[in-house]
């Protein structure tokens, strides 16, 4: 795996996020109202039901993924298309850049409603086209097919890990050779089927993330070694980071359905804890990747005020509302954080420009932790 | 990246065979075809009820093996993982070193679903069906899993795209120990959606036959332990195979279709070869994807006979037409199957092949009984809905029989 690589761009489609300057006030946040909505599963015998979720969120596809075709796709695959099509990217035909995804969710809906049919249709009159997309690769198979990127094509499910798993793949996939560059994403839908395991103490949540990963060499965000172990070790390696100012991070975004588990992270530590499913909800496997996306969103919100160049990647991430507004940022009650980061030199006073501190990067880490024990952490960093 | 001293120590297969890879490859050398009328749904009505399914004896003996789990395809994984653990010579628990599972998969826990399908309307009884990450709690109840627990779902190329990643996971020192296969239990929602696509065969799967209908679903998990070549040394013990290359792509053509020119397969095969630093004739058997479709062999039969164009035609059969397709489990099954005939020096044939259908024949399609001779390389290549293609080279264990 190469030892670190570069965000290049980002796309996102979450409820009420519009661009990782939002993000990162999101996550800093107190957790948003969710709207109620009814879900119902016609043709079985799941009642339907009320609950809060964030959502719906629209799929916003970008006209460069074309538009014919679209209304048959399912809303997962459009809301992947659509963060995927936004971000940055050469047009046309690409071999080189490889598409890896998370999600717990794809294809479910249409599982489902393949099974309905099978169950009140005589045989062989399921629809056809419900079948190939019942499967957990929708997502990343739509993005591949519509921005016609020949690279590698790779799914990921199961829990949070998965999302920060699909970001290592991917710079395997780069270290390699397989990809020079890889479209990084994670998505998460809301249906009744999904909701049939959601869990209580969570907001279900829908959307999707992606970003652009190319190899390290320029300055801007950048994605460290991945980390795949089990909790022990994992907690370890925090409290190890923690203690020495060398390796000790400026924040921890954490995707975990246990809350309990966030607090003890948190607790003692001289850094801030965010939490992905307290601000954004459950979104499955695009919740580890969300940690990432959350640190890289944090970074950026910093970076403009500590780095000491203009990033390289400022054109790309300059797009409409994807670096943050410095005013913003400095406003009041946006930054509870603010004490540390204007102690440790990064933050300037409200309405003040800071000056560019040339020794300190931000360093964020992301985890993602499982019930059943595994983890997966990345350390993001703006230099 | 050195893979070139990622070795396999271990196999372990539940199949259509049974439980166990000596029966896995009994089955392949007495050239049983392993499909049959489904016993486990009810598919009167349907216009093919055939199937290659885990024998019901197997089903129930898996309660001695490995703990109980709603979802079939967990426990396959758990058994085949069991098995392979022990054919490396390694401890489930205590062990030294650090063991990553990486399993491939096309619908995972979701069949669990399926066996509400009945008439009216559809009964939802648990919640598994809905958590893809069920789908390693049976193998975590038997082996203790202190690195990555990655879970990839590609589509049909999901068991090689494990080896994949479970061979650089060992080459880069992630992980000790790697544990790479796939698992997928019968779906009847995959019977229903390929009726619909009339996509089944009535008979049997004839792969690059001309008279080739369909293809059948087929169920199993397969594991391969990988390791660095030193360390099983180290252990005392030699490595029933290496994984020479891997490689992946895709075809960004079609969702259900493969691409005409077969773009990401070429892609593949040929990064492979230069990986390997081996020439097209240095590939004794190629282990084809051959799903007996009408849209699939032939576009496969071409890119494999352009991206081995050689002295000689590249040397190709599919066991599809013996286990049925088993999606998430196909290709670790293949590769399992690849090892032993590295082993003992035999390339399966295309059993159920009848009249090699013309269009094939750029490739030198094995006869039904087999060919015994020097095995040295197995390319063994998948793919399937989406477009993903991923292609893995294994060689002997010994290098020197290289």
């Amino acid at each position: 795996m190469p030892a670190s690589v570069t965000v290049c761009g980002a796309g996102l489609r979450l409820s009420e996020v519009d661009d990782l300057a939002s993000l990162a006030r999101r996550l800093r946040s107190a957790p948003a109202p969710a709207e109620v909505r009814r879900f119902a599963a016609p043709d079985t015998v799941l009642a339907p039901v009320e609950r809060e979720v964030y959502g719906p969120v629209e799929p916003r596809v970008p006209a460069r993924a074309g538009t014919r075709g679209l209304r048959s796709l399912p809303h997962e695959s459009l809301l992947a298309l659509g963060a995927a099509a936004s971000t940055p990217g050469k047009q046309g035909p690409d071999d080189t850049t490889a598409v890896v995804w998370a999600s717990s969710t794809a294809g479910l809906p249409e599982y489902a409603t393949v099974c309905a049919e099978a169950s009140t249709l005589e045989p062989g009159f399921v629809a056809p086209a419900l079948g190939p997309a019942s499967a957990h690769n929708g997502p990343a198979a739509t993005v591949s097919i519509r921005l016609g990127l020949a690279g590698p094509n790779l799914t990921l499910t199961g829990g949070a890990t998965a999302g920060i798993s699909a970001i290592a793949e991917a710079m395997r996939l780069i270290a390699a050779g397989d990809a020079r560059a890889a479209l990084v994403g994670a998505s998460a839908t809301v249906t009744r089927w999904s909701l049939t395991a959601a869990q209580d103490h969570l907001t279900p949540a829908e959307g999707a993330a992606c970003l652009v990963l190319d190899p390290a060499g320029g300055s801007g965000i950048q994605l460290g070694e991945c980390h795949r172990t089990d909790l022990v070790r994992a907690t370890a390696r925090v409290i190890q980071a923690a203690a020495r100012p060398q390796t000790r991070p400026d924040g921890l975004v954490v995707s975990t359905s246990d809350f309990g588990l966030v607090d003890a992270l948190a607790s003692g530590q001289p850094f801030p804890v965010w939490h992905v499913e307290r601000a954004l909800g459950d979104l499955g496997a695009a919740g580890g990747f969300l940690a990432v996306v959350g640190a890289a969103a944090l970074c950026a919100a910093t970076g403009p005020l500590a780095a000491p160049r203009p990033l390289p990647d400022a054109g790309l991430l300059a797009g409409p509302g994807l670096l943050p507004d410095a005013g913003l940022l400095a406003g009041p009650g946006l930054l509870p954080d603010a004490g540390l980061l204007a102690g440790a030199g990064l933050l300037a006073a409200p309405g003040e420009r800071s000056e560019p501190n040339p020794i300190r990067p931000t360093k964020i880490l992301a985890l993602a932790v499982e019930p059943c024990g595994s983890t997966a952490s990345l350390e993001v960093s703006s230099s | 990246m050195d893979r070139d001293g990622v070795a396999v120590s271990g196999v372990g297969a539940v199949s259509p065979a049974g439980l166990g890879v000596h029966a896995l490859w009994r089955a392949i050398e007495d050239r049983r075809v392993l499909t049959g009328p489904v016993t486990r749904y009810d598919l009167s009505g349907y216009p093919t009820r055939q199937a290659a399914e885990v024998p019901p004896g197997a089903v129930a003996a898996l309660d001695s093996l490995v703990p109980p789990h709603e979802s079939l395809a967990a426990r396959y994984l758990a058994a085949a993982t069991l098995e392979a653990l022990g054919d490396a010579g390694l401890p489930a628990h205590r062990r030294r070193g650090r063991l990553g599972l990486f399993v491939g998969t096309v619908m995972g826990t979701r069949p669990l679903l399926d066996r509400a399908i009945g008439r009216g309307p559809l009964g939802v009884a648990d919640r598994a069906w809905a958590r893809p990450d069920e789908l390693l709690a049976a193998v975590r109840q038997v082996v203790t899993v202190d690195g990555p627990a990655v879970l990839l779902a590609p589509g049909c190329s999901a068991g090689n795209e494990a080896i994949a990643a479970g061979a650089a996971a060992v080459a880069s020192g992630e992980v000790d120990v790697a544990v790479c296969g796939g698992a997928d239990e019968l779906s009847l929602e995959v019977f229903a959606f390929f009726t619909s696509m009339r996509a089944l065969a009535a008979d049997a799967i004839r792969p690059f036959d001309a008279g080739r209908r369909g293809t059948m679903p087929g169920e199993g998990a397969a594991v391969l332990v990988l390791e660095r070549a030193e360390r099983v040394a180290a252990r005392g013990r030699k490595p029933l195979a290496r994984v020479l290359a891997t490689a992946s792509a895709a075809d960004a053509h079609n969702l259900t279709q493969p691409h005409p020119d077969g773009a990401g397969l070429i892609a593949t095969i040929q990064t492979c070869l230069d990986r390997a630093r081996v020439e097209p004739d240095d590939v004794d058997w190629v282990c084809a994807h051959g799903t007996g479709t009408p849209a699939n062999d032939a576009v496969e039969a071409r890119a494999v006979a352009k991206a081995l164009g050689g002295r000689r035609r590249p040397v190709l059969s599919s066991v599809k037409g013996q286990l049925g397709h088993a999606e998430g489990a196909a290709a670790a099954l293949e590769a399992v199957i690849g090892v032993r005939a590295l082993a003992y020096d035999l390339v399966p044939g295309n059993v159920t092949l009848v009249e090699p259908d013309p269009e094939c024949a750029g490739v030198d399609l094995v006869e039904p009984a087999g060919r015994r001779g020097p095995v040295r390389r197995v390319l063994s290549q998948a793919y399937g809905f989406g477009g993903a293609v991923c292609t893995v080279l294994l060689g002997k264990g010994n290098p020197d029989a290289r």
